[in-house]
């Protein structure tokens, strides 16, 4: 290989993770949008009501979630067919073992990890649900530095912890008066945190040899939305004794209209996510990927200000919030500030010709 | 059939020499030519993605007649070792 081509191959791969970390961010951008939308949604009746004890609110919360998630699906499946990789490589990959793999870590991410996010969203509040979910890249970045020998430097550990303390800084104290079940809420979104990390190595293993949009739009949406909508809500209504008022929930819904169009929109962000997350995982790494996404909660806050303008929705945040989002942004830039320090994502021999 | 990107990661197992994105649109031709993503773009995002991933390597780089930057990749030891969740063909 000449000096020249090897310029051109380096050129090359440098774009490539450059456009991994764009992509990374626009999935931070659109979570963002999404949790605010599905906030808002989450107050509308039938997902909201004064009588509503704990176990309700979770049901209505995993009602939101299966609606979101199967309409995130029709969403990624529009944009898979549009790109060639609909329906037909949908069958392909389910008759695969990497497919059934990639299914444990949807059902790791959706049902389990993105249902515990939204009833922290219901129980105290989009921002504080998102703030407390920015620890997932520390897990993350652990799991895939024991599996994958990703190799993260000081600079970049130091950004990753920079945002986990931004985000807890932000849902340190919790707003005035709106949410008495708070920390309960901070606990589900601990959980969450945990099992998304877990979600980004079992598909980052798996999606090593399948195309990123593919499985999002099999296993994370559609699937993960059956299996909320069939399992968890009559678990959760079983458990909480409130049998299937889930499925009464989601009736009344529809036929409010409203609070069903606004889960869809918020879909659109949702999809997004997925997809971009998804993808980011394997151009840019786990680690990077995953601290690119967590700025989910600095746009969560922008997003909230600005429908606030628009008077859509009403939004407070505390003081702390803002500085957490500074220490958020500041962690951000010294996780990507470097993109030559992507080209060799992980460990191992890398033989390049000479 | 296999989900395209797969079948491509197999494509480079069994040719058993680097290969190029030119020689793997000419050996999955008949298997995927007929389908919207068949593209030679859509190839090498997906080489460049299993290179990302150090699932291939390359093993020869140079510019082509047509002054076209021109890669040849064969399997990493972590390519092989994953063959084992790709279906065997026939």
């Amino acid at each position: 290989m000449n000096m020249n081509a090897r310029d051109a191959l380096e050129k090359k791969r440098l774009k490539f993770a450059k456009v991994g970390i764009i992509i990374g961010l626009g999935a931070g951008v659109a979570y963002g949008f999404q949790g605010i939308v599905l906030g808002e949604a989450g107050t509308l009746s039938p997902f909201a009501d004064p009588s509503y004890g704990l176990w309700l609110i979770c049901v209505a919360s995993l009602v939101t979630s299966g609606l979101h998630e199967i309409f995130a699906g029709v969403w990624a499946l529009v944009f898979n067919q549009a790109r060639g990789t609909g329906l037909r490589e949908y069958g392909r990959l389910l008759k695969t073992k990497m497919g059934w793999m990639l299914m444990g870590g949807a059902l790791v991410g959706g049902p389990l990890a993105a249902s515990a996010y939204l009833i922290a969203i219901n129980l105290c509040g989009p921002t504080y649900a998102a703030a407390i979910t920015a620890f997932f890249p520390v897990i993350g970045q652990v799991l895939s530095s024991i599996f994958f020998k990703e190799k993260i430097k000081g600079r970049a550990w130091m950004g990753i912890l920079l945002v986990v303390i931004g985000s807890l800084v932000v849902g340190f104290a919790p707003p005035e008066g709106v949410y008495p079940h708070f920390y309960v809420g901070i606990i589900f979104a601990v959980i969450s945190a945990v099992l998304w990390a877990v979600e980004g190595i079992i598909v980052t293993y798996a999606n090593d040899i399948v195309d990123a949009y593919v499985p999002v739009g099999v296993f994370r949406s559609f699937g993960a939305g059956i299996m909320d909508l069939l399992i968890l809500v009559p678990l959760c209504g079983a458990i909480g004794g409130v049998g299937l008022s889930g499925f009464g929930m989601i009736a009344d819904a529809f036929a409010a209209g409203w609070p069903v169009i606004l889960v869809a929109i918020a879909a659109i962000g949702g999809a997004f996510n997925y997809l971009a997350f998804y993808s980011a995982m394997s151009m840019t790494g786990v680690g990077r990927a995953m601290a690119l996404d967590v700025t989910y909660g600095v746009w969560s806050i922008l997003f909230g200000f600005a429908f606030q303008a628009l008077g859509l929705i009403e939004y407070s945040i505390t003081t702390m919030a803002v500085i957490g989002v500074i220490v958020i942004v500041a962690g951000t830039i010294l996780v990507i500030a470097n993109p030559k320090e992507l080209l060799q994502l992980r460990g191992g021999v890398q033989d390049v010709a000479v | 059939m296999l989900p395209f990107k797969m079948r491509l990661y197999q494509f480079i197992g069994e040719a058993g020499k680097p290969v190029d994105a030119d020689y793997i649109m000419k050996g999955l031709k008949d298997e995927y030519g007929a389908e919207r993503q068949f593209t030679r773009k859509r190839i090498e995002y997906y080489l460049d993605s299993l290179a990302s991933v150090v699932m291939i390597k390359e093993k020869d780089v140079y510019f082509n007649e047509d002054g076209e930057l021109t890669i040849a990749y064969e399997l990493t030891q972590l390519g092989k070792d994953r063959l084992k969740y790709v279906p065997q063909i026939g």
